[in-house]
């Protein structure tokens, strides 16, 4: 599946890594939905954001984890489509 | 209009709140707020607005900077005394919150410019500490259709109310007339303390927020009272009443007397 766009935050940590995640993830929603790629260096943030978002309003779909390097992930995230 | 990675990092305390984001987050740059009055509440009312990012907060206050404010008015330094206070306040707020304006309007609210003075804001807080003034604002929030954002402290009692026109009852749905002049004390007489106007200017804030970001807001249709002397909370249920000359069918202006407040005008400071 191929990403709508991509966040690459590396160098960023929780709980910035998250809050970056979900405002592009809703101006997606927002515009149509679509899917977000994240590239992320913090280990923590890959299972930490996708669990932050299950306590979102917003449904939100972890599509797939990848393992890049060490310590780099991208993550694929599907955003609905939702009107302002 | 989307957020900067300035403004998403400035906000990420509210924004990682599960019902609050970017649409929230760009429903309050986009609002125009007034508060009337740069005292005791306006001060937390202000400082809350400006630190959620409020886009335009308009600050309307005539007095100047006196150093009995400074029990409670954290806006203010001894080297404000005598300053312009919208002024003085417009300035500190702009300092915590380049991202947004603020505007000082060195003005008297009276019946008689409050419903010009009050048109096309998207909420109004109330931090004036007086009957007159408290009812031109609220005749003029029911008249504009603006929401209002009532909130009062004497002592250790604190009340705080949200109105929505057309919804919610007013101000004068609940309170017809102003009490008689001289029954109520106002803050020089009776005392306040610092603390107290920061709770209830916190709650008008909020609410405020919260109503501009379009979500739930819990002081409709409700009074809510605090006693500190033993930290009660007591909301009371409010209705609207028909005949209300401010928010039923026919509006019928009743200025509340200002020559027969002067005994108070005299002698108070802002609260």
């Amino acid at each position: 599946m191929k990403e709508t766009e991509v966040l690459d935050i590396r160098g960023e940590k929780c709980p910035n890594t998250f809050v970056y995640t979900k405002i592009k993830l809703e101006d997606l929603a927002y515009s149509g939905g679509g899917i977000l790629k994240v590239i992320v260096d913090y280990p923590p943030a890959v299972e930490n954001i996708p669990r932050s978002l299950k306590t979102e309003k917003v449904s939100y779909k972890l599509l797939d984890v990848k393992k890049v390097d060490e310590n780099t992930y991208e993550l694929l995230i599907e955003a609905p489509s939702l009107k302002e | 209009m989307s957020l900067s990675l300035d403004e998403i990092k400035r906000y990420s305390r509210q924004l990682v709140l599960p019902d609050f984001g970017s649409r929230e987050q760009r429903r309050l740059k986009k609002s125009k707020v007034a508060v009337t009055g740069a005292g005791g509440l306006g001060c937390p009312i202000s400082t809350y607005l400006t630190l959620a990012g409020v886009g335009r907060i308009d600050l309307i206050d005539m007095d100047r900077v006196d150093l009995t404010n400074l029990n409670r008015q954290f806006l203010y330094g001894p080297e404000d005394i005598d300053k312009v206070k919208a002024e003085r306040a417009a300035e500190a707020l702009t300092r915590i919150n380049p991202e947004i304006e603020v505007n000082a309007i060195n003005e008297k609210v009276t019946y008689d410019n409050a419903f010009d003075l009050l048109k096309g804001y998207d909420a109004v807080v109330d931090g004036t500490d007086n009957f007159p003034v408290r009812y031109a604002v609220n005749d003029a929030c029911a008249v504009n259709k603006v929401p209002l954002f009532h909130g009062a402290v004497l002592m250790y009692e604190g009340r705080a109310m949200s109105i929505i026109p057309g919804e919610t009852a007013c101000f004068r749905c609940v309170f017809p007339e102003a009490p008689p002049a001289g029954m109520v004390p106002t803050c020089r007489e009776a005392g306040v303390i610092g603390a107290m106007t920061g709770l209830i200017g916190s709650i008008q804030a909020l609410e405020t927020i919260r109503y501009l970001a379009d979500q739930e807001i819990a002081l409709k249709n409700t009074l809510l009272i605090i006693n500190a002397d033993t930290m009660s909370f007591d909301k009371i249920r409010l209705t609207r009443r028909e005949n209300c000359t401010a928010c039923g069918e026919k509006f019928v202006p009743k200025p509340v007397d200002e020559v027969c407040d002067t005994r108070i005008a005299a002698t108070e400071g802002r609260s």
